[in-house]
């Protein structure tokens, strides 16, 4: 018995002591484990530690002894390190992976198994086509994107992505159909007929009618809307008195048919047809209008080819495609992701990064101070395009604001300028134009020429108006922030200054240009680089000259000039059949307003286009200047 | 005498002193100098456009030949330029710094030396202006300067020569940085006033029958003195920069004036194509803010008998 006992007790004993020191082994091997991760206050680890784990050839029983986490440092270091030349990584990295509690191997299966899942998910047949989307940066929020009251043409060149026109304007200044299936004008100039399209809708599916243009056109006769355009829509039948509230609807528009349209105007009108291609040939849905002055609001309900997705202000703007445009064809992005923010150099850098898909969409094209550069730059220099821009640069004077109701005055400031230093400042960008007409317009004729430079002179005709020693005080020039707009403000302070002229610059923003130079007496002078509305020499001279357009808040007629003889010259060539007699009556006051020196024409400017190669399609133009709804992308 | 020379050799072996001395009086002297340089021929004028100053493709040109730091966007000389800045940067920084002294001594003499509720409100008052960032508070400032004229008469009396205009300008300018600047040195100078206070002489010359003001004049302003003037030269380096700063946000001294800040701002777009439109003025600006920073504190090494130990 006892040797039984002792016999147990001492094979009892060896197996406590095997028992033991297994233990004592398994706990070694673990604190030996342990030892293998940084300790806990991890940013004073020894450096060998991370060595040993990085060059520990990685298995299932590795990874079951070192962990999840150690695992996948030696398989992130063996495997992406060669491909990216790193030798070493950084020490915190893996301070921050040391701090991720291991996970046993079962659970780093199911990661691996939920990984591999997604590459198969992603190599599917099923898997969708990468997006395209279209990458736009702009300065600033567009002030609405109601086609009746947006009022720049950085806000146009989105609104057109959302609402498009009944009509259509070629480069050669052709009018063609767009939404409509035919047009027609009576032979006194006074009835248009319009057809729709059959199958208009408007994004929320509902056809667009007749009714809906008679209604969109009715809201510019509307005095509660906040906007100057109801100028180019006066002259339909019946609109006055609607404005009064004596009726309550314009006689001159009639919707016969659901799908045509006649609109009636008092006086024979040859440019109303450039009228109907442009904001107020544009249907918005009534029903989502709670009054006729209210805004369209941040996603409105539009026939174009894309709709707001999101708008986030101050941010992005997101267009996507338009379920109901009629011609899906030519929907040829998924997104167009207009970033808000940064001025022209932030969105070049942008472009240069490829983050931009075209390098400026709210300039000249490309920045001033990066075309030579650019031009240069062997990757770019062939990209760069331009076009002649549907622009006037030019100085406005206020003839109401002394002392520039002085027509020597302003003659002196006339001559002051010097355009040949404006064309050393930016010799690219600036065509010789000398008159107030676009050479784009029909009618522009190249001979009729402002004031020439000439300081003398211009000292001279100080004098005559009683200032012999220069302009007392100094006169405040408003400019917009644009670069070159800057640039030439500065230049003709020098210019100015020189003939005995001081000349303060007040540099604003685009939106508040314009919600400040039409008020009366509010501005002295401005630089402008505006774009046309109408290719006609109509818009261009009689909203700008006739004293029918002053107005005390909201004026066309910006320099507020009022000269009878002027005003019967426009009256007489408006409706004017023959072409060649209203060509002369528009040069003739051209010469007129030259002579007094309302305008001083700086010159017409070019329009550049920087993109990058994946984008094909025309996108400038000079009437529309960036067709974002006329380029693709190259798969 | 004897003293003061002791004082000013102790000055003059301050390296640190040497130093910003040196860069100030270069500084000083150019801007002085400038107009007379412009006048004679040596400098091109800071606001002349030059038909040489750039190149065919309407590109400033870079340092070197007839412009010593090449031409600006418009053709102007950059180096005439930077000279004529100095001259704006310093009468600036040098007025508002006047100002924000005049009205912190003022303040924090008026609170240390009465104490009590009017201690209470004008420190609340300061701490209240200091919590406002004064580049925020001095744009503020500069948008009200619109041209409008204030009429500080009332209606229907005609005294027109109590109307002030409100216009961008040197005046305006230095008076909004001066109105910003201030708090900063309120709660040192306070707290000097109330230590010295308490001393023994000015115990004695109250019990002498010393006036209150007497006593601020002659007895506690003489002994901070030196914490003031340390003070002053190291807030016209922040002066300067805040200068600079407005007149980099479009709002400081209206163009052509040549200023550092609008100088960076108008270079700020070619900084790729000609990176000396920034550089040169950032080079002017730093120098400046330096010297005075240096002289500041070796004046507070030279001042300050603790710190000289």
């Amino acid at each position: 018995m006892s040797t039984d006992f002792e016999q147990k007790k001492t094979k009892g004993t060896e197996f406590m002591a095997k028992e033991a020191i297994s233990t004592q082994r398994r706990k070694e091997a673990k604190a030996q484990r342990n030892e293998l991760l940084p300790p806990a206050p991890i940013f004073g680890a020894p450096r060998e530690d991370f060595l040993t784990l990085r060059t520990r050839r990685f298995s299932p029983r590795n990874v079951e002894r070192d962990g999840f986490v150690a695992f996948a440092k030696t398989f992130a270091s063996s495997a992406l390190n060669p491909v990216l030349g790193i030798r070493s990584r950084p020490r915190r990295l893996h301070c921050v992976f040391a701090l991720i509690p291991r996970p046993s191997f079962p659970s780093f299966a199911a990661v691996v198994i939920l990984f591999l899942s997604l590459f198969c998910r992603a190599a599917s047949p099923t898997a969708s086509l990468p997006r395209k989307v279209l990458r736009l940066a702009r300065p600033a929020d567009p002030r609405s994107l109601d086609p009746a009251l947006f009022d720049s043409n950085q806000d146009g060149l989105l609104n057109v992505l959302l609402f498009q026109a009944l009509l259509d304007i070629t480069n050669r200044t052709e009018v063609i159909n767009n939404q409509t299936r035919d047009w027609s004008v009576s032979t006194d100039q006074r009835t248009y007929t319009l057809h729709l399209l059959p199958g208009l809708k408007f994004s929320n599916g509902r056809p667009v009618t007749a009714e809906d243009h008679v209604y969109s056109l009715e809201r510019f006769f509307d005095l509660a809307l906040p906007s100057g355009k109801g100028t180019y829509v006066r002259n339909i039948k019946g609109g006055r008195a609607f404005s009064e509230g004596r009726t309550n609807h314009v006689s001159g528009l009639r919707a016969p048919t659901q799908d045509t349209l006649e609109i009636e105007l008092d006086e024979p009108d040859l440019t109303f047809k450039y009228v109907l291609a442009e904001d107020w040939g544009k249907a918005v849905a009534r029903e989502t209008l709670a009054r006729p002055s209210a805004d369209c609001g941040p996603r409105p309900v539009c026939t174009g080819p894309y709709v707001v997705k999101d708008w986030v202000r101050g941010a992005r703007i997101r267009f996507e495609k338009n379920p109901y445009y009629f011609r899906p064809e030519r929907q040829f992005f998924d997104e167009i992701d207009v970033m808000i923010g940064g001025d022209e150099s932030t969105h070049l850098m942008m472009f240069e990064r490829g983050e931009l898909d075209i390098a400026n969409i709210t300039g000249v094209g490309v920045p001033v101070s990066d075309f030579k550069r650019l031009s240069r730059d062997p990757v770019w220099k062939d990209r760069i395009e331009q076009s002649p821009a549907f622009t006037l640069g030019y100085l406005c004077l206020n003839t109401e604001m002394p002392p520039l109701d002085k027509v020597k005055v302003r003659q002196a400031i006339a001559c002051a300028v010097d355009k040949g230093h404006l064309q050393r400042l930016s010799p690219h960008l600036i065509d010789s134009g000398t008159g107030l007409l676009n050479p784009i317009i029909p009618g522009y004729d190249p001979s009729i020429r402002g004031h020439a430079h000439d300081t003398d002179r211009a000292r001279q005709l100080l004098r005559e108006a009683g200032y012999p020693s220069g302009l007392p005080g100094t006169l405040e020039l408003v400019h917009d922030d644009r670069q070159h707009i800057t640039r030439w403000a500065q230049a003709l302070q020098a210019d100015l200054k020189s003939a005995g002229i001081g000349i303060t610059l007040r540099p604003v923003n685009n939106s508040q240009m314009g919600s400040i130079t039409g008020v009366r007496r509010r501005v002295s002078m401005y630089i402008a680089d505006s774009n046309g509305t109408l290719p006609d020499p109509k818009d261009w001279l009689a909203l700008s000259f006739h004293s029918k357009f002053i107005s005390e808040t909201d004026s066309y007629n910006d320099s507020f000039y009022s000269n009878p003889i002027v005003d019967r010259l426009l009256d007489e060539a408006g409706p004017c059949a023959d072409v060649t007699r209203r060509f002369e009556l528009y040069h003739e006051v051209e010469r007129i307003v030259l002579r007094d020196a309302l305008y001083v024409p700086l010159g017409h400017r070019k329009l550049f286009a920087l993109r990058q190669p994946w984008l094909k399609g025309n996108l400038i133009e000079p009437i529309w200047w960036y067709r974002f709804d006329r380029v693709w992308m190259e798969p | 005498m004897p003293s003061f020379q002791r004082w000013l050799g102790g000055v003059l072996r301050n390296r640190l002193v040497l130093a910003g001395g040196c860069i100030l009086v270069l500084l000083v002297l150019s801007a002085l100098t400038a107009p007379l340089l412009v006048k004679v021929g040596l400098l091109p004028s800071p606001i002349q456009q030059f038909s040489t100053g750039l190149d065919e493709d309407g590109m400033p040109l870079s340092a070197g030949g007839k412009f010593l730091a090449g031409t600006d966007n418009l053709g102007r000389d950059v180096f005439s330029r930077v000279l004529f800045g100095t001259r704006v940067s310093l009468t600036v920084g040098v007025a508002a710094m006047l100002t924000a002294t005049l009205i912190g001594v003022v303040v924090g003499v008026v609170a240390g030396y009465r104490g009590g509720k009017l201690d209470l409100l004008l420190m609340r008052f300061t701490e209240m202006n200091m919590t406002l960032p004064a580049i925020l508070l001095a744009v503020a400032f500069a948008g009200v300067m619109d041209g409008r004229i204030l009429h500080l008469h009332p209606n229907g009396l005609p005294w027109h020569w109590l109307d002030v205009e409100l216009k961008r300008g040197m005046v305006s300018l230095f008076l909004i940085i001066g109105f910003v600047c201030w708090p900063g040195m309120v709660r040192v100078i306070r707290a000097q006033v109330m230590t010295f206070k308490e001393r023994e002489f000015i115990m004695a010359s109250r019990a002498l029958g010393a006036s209150d003001a007497r006593l601020i004049c002659r007895h506690i302003l003489p002994n901070i003195l030196p914490t003031i003037i340390v003070m002053a030269v190291m807030l016209t380096a922040n002066t300067i920069l805040l200068e600079a700063g407005l007149g980099y946000l479009g709002i400081g001294v209206p163009p052509p004036a040549p200023t550092w800040g609008s100088m960076i701002t108008d270079g700020q777009p070619y900084f790729i194509t000609a990176p000396h439109l920034v550089i040169v003025p950032g080079i002017a600006i730093v120098l400046t803010v330096l010297a005075f920073n240096l002289l500041g504190q070796g004046l507070q090494e030279v001042l300050d008998p603790k710190r000289r130990g």
